[in-house]
């Protein structure tokens, strides 16, 4: 009997404590419902966008491994030349579980841009190492390569 | 953490095979938990959390369910475990697609706040649900430490896609998974041919159908569309074919065995036979613990199609939160069904070409449901595949472009290929050999070039 009821005790202990994990990361990833193209007017408004290319589709998967028409809302600026590094990627995700995904491919693009300029591109090594930011709002994310990259963050988070 | 990603066999394999190797035989196991929790954690800490409280949870309520005689309370208490069970893959995976739905039959958009699914959420709360069923029935006995049920839960390399194990195949190897060079060798081959399988040939693929994809469904010639949706059919079975042999194989290399998950499905003479093959252990799964369980076949016709209907839906919805989801599993359900029923002699007296051939169109048809963002967009690629223009510049460049991959995974999803490696390994000649093993130097060479070349591509079955 005494088995059985630390048994009972101690599953239940672990699904209240599933419970709270659970309550704690709905509280800290709310779904916004702000129109993705806002929110990325928002953002590209405190940045210098002439360093910066629109990509279509095609380009979104070469750089990213992404296909666009799997997201409620995905604009990526790249850079203008081959030696910039200032990068813009506003996500709306369709599903949370994409999150992983989008999160994973930005940081192996982060990785492969810090490979291309390690040695030769300083400035650009540096941008890329002390000014990139990687932000997960529940179902938004933000990505951004830029000496404003902290104002554009802030803006982000504003505009959901 | 993906296989496919460079750090994962040039860093993680080997520090994983290292610290492994290095323990005594009593702490190789929690040696193996941590690793796999490590692997886990990688992306996104946080979730570990949810996977250790999921194990402690399963392993106290398959104990009490053993300790407990057949009666009420039994039962009340493996249905606490496989409500909360259920409940966590739902709130995770559905909450917000019914929460959605529901406001769309109301003309409202309602949406709820949820946080990101933890990956592989489908996979593991499988392989515990059977767990607590198949202690509940008497058929196993529980997990004889929190530790056994740990590395049956955490195993890395099916944890996140599966294979999914049931703990009767799995408890026997826990405490005897003894490393051994062959077994090894054998699983590292295995990984490696996942790995081109993915690196070289679903990306390859990809390339060809994400370029296709990318335009409006209802403007494509019918060679565009067809390429598109043959594309994808080839793109998923090397993907995720690939990705059971590299868990597969990496089962090998710590010295566990893990049931295969794809017989060439593309070989196959019938719907039925299809679905024998694809994605094995789901579709065991689903036959033992829901179509049996309802009666199965044996409880008269109306009551048969009733319970393919009921294991064709939940196949569906498990694959996603989205009707076309949905839809594919009423799709399949229905063809399994008219086979089952109408179609069957029929079929026999088809050529076996034309057989194989007829299967192969309507699981291409199928994927077009799975791989479409609506039901409307479904049904507008459906339409430029049967309708509108034959082909045009656009379907031509992309013909030029990927006939050869086409041919070649076309070639490569089929039983040969297989068989002529296997008899190449199992040749005593000793030159026969030596090429073979360069072989897979070779390829290890390509898929390392592919993997710098690619930006990172997700498994397609991780979103499931």
């Amino acid at each position: 009997m005494n088995k059985l009821r630390i048994c009972a005790f101690l599953r239940w202990s672990a699904a209240i404590l599933a419970l709270i994990l659970i309550v704690n990361l709905c509280g800290g990833s709310g779904t916004s419902h702000a129109d993705p193209a806002q929110v990325f007017k928002a953002v590209s408004s405190e940045l210098d966008m002439d360093t910066m290319q629109e990509a279509d589709n095609q380009m979104v998967k070469r750089l990213y491994g992404l296909i666009p028409t799997d997201y409620e809302g995905l604009f990526l600026w790249y850079p203008t030349t081959n030696m910039g590094a200032e990068e813009l990627l506003v996500v709306k995700l369709k599903d949370p579980a994409q999150a992983e995904t989008v999160r994973t491919a930005v940081e192996k693009r982060l990785e492969s841009q810090k490979k291309s300029f390690d040695g030769y591109g300083v400035e650009q090594y540096e941008l890329l190492s002390n000014h990139s930011i990687l932000d997960v709002r529940g179902n938004f994310l933000l990505f951004v390569v830029n000496p404003k990259a902290e104002l554009a963050r802030e803006a982000f988070r504003k505009a959901l | 953490m993906s296989f496919s990603n460079l750090f994962f066999p040039f860093v993680f394999l080997p520090c994983a095979l290292l610290l492994y190797g290095l323990m005594p035989q009593k702490l190789k196991n929690p040696m193996l938990v941590l690793i796999s929790l490590c692997f886990y954690a990688w992306s996104r800490p946080v979730y570990v959390l949810l996977l250790i409280l999921s194990i402690f949870f399963n392993y106290f309520t398959a104990r009490e369910i053993e300790q407990l005689r057949p009666g009420r309370r039994r039962k009340q208490v493996l249905i606490s475990g496989v409500v909360l069970d259920l409940a966590l893959l739902a709130f995770f995976k559905y909450w917000g697609f019914l929460i959605s739905s529901l406001g769309s039959l109301f003309g409202a958009d309602w949406s709820v706040s949820l946080p990101p699914s933890p990956v592989g959420i489908s996979f593991f709360s499988f392989s515990v649900l059977s767990y607590l069923f198949d202690v509940y029935r008497g058929r196993v006995r529980s997990a004889g430490s929190l530790l056994d049920c740990a590395v049956y839960v955490s195993f890395f390399p099916k944890l996140i896609s599966g294979p999914i194990v049931s703990w009767k195949e799995f408890e026997p190897q826990i405490r005897n998974h003894p490393m051994c060079s062959e077994l090894a060798f054998a699983g590292g081959r295995r990984f490696l041919t996942g790995l081109a399988k993915k690196v070289l040939l679903a990306n390859t693929l990809g390339m060809s159908f994400y370029a296709i994809s990318a335009r409006n469904p209802g403007e494509l010639s019918m060679l565009a569309a067809w390429i598109a949706a043959l594309s994808y059919s080839l793109m998923l079975y090397f993907d995720f074919s690939g990705y059971s042999d590299m868990a597969i194989g990496l089962g090998q290399i710590f010295g566990f065995k893990m049931p295969e998950n794809f017989l060439y499905p593309y070989a196959s003479g019938s719907m039925t036979d299809f679905w024998r093959t694809w994605h094995v252990s789901l579709g065991a799964w689903f036959r033992d613990y829901v179509y049996i369980p309802l009666g199965g076949s044996r409880a008269g016709k109306s009551k048969t199609v009733r319970n393919l209907a009921v294991v064709w839906m939940l196949t569906g919805l498990w694959h996603g939160a989205n009707w076309t989801f949905i839809f594919w599993g009423i799709y399949h359900g229905s063809l399994l069904l008219l086979e089952k029923f109408t179609l069957k002699s029929f079929a026999e007296k088809l050529p076996n070409w034309l057989r194989h051939l007829l299967t192969v169109l309507l699981a291409v048809i199928g994927w077009v449901f799975f791989f479409s963002p609506s039901l409307g967009s479904a049904l507008a690629f459906l339409g430029s595949m049967f309708s509108g223009p034959i082909s045009d510049n656009f379907g031509r460049y992309c013909l030029k472009e990927s006939w050869s991959v086409l041919l070649v995974c076309g070639v490569g999803c089929l039983p040969y290929p297989r068989t002529i490696a296997r008899n190449l390994f199992r040749s005593r000649n000793s030159l026969v050999k030596a090429v073979s093993l360069a072989f897979f130097g070779v390829l290890l060479y390509f898929c390392t070039a592919g993997m710098l070349r690619d930006t990172y591509t997700s498994f397609l079955y991780f979103q499931f």
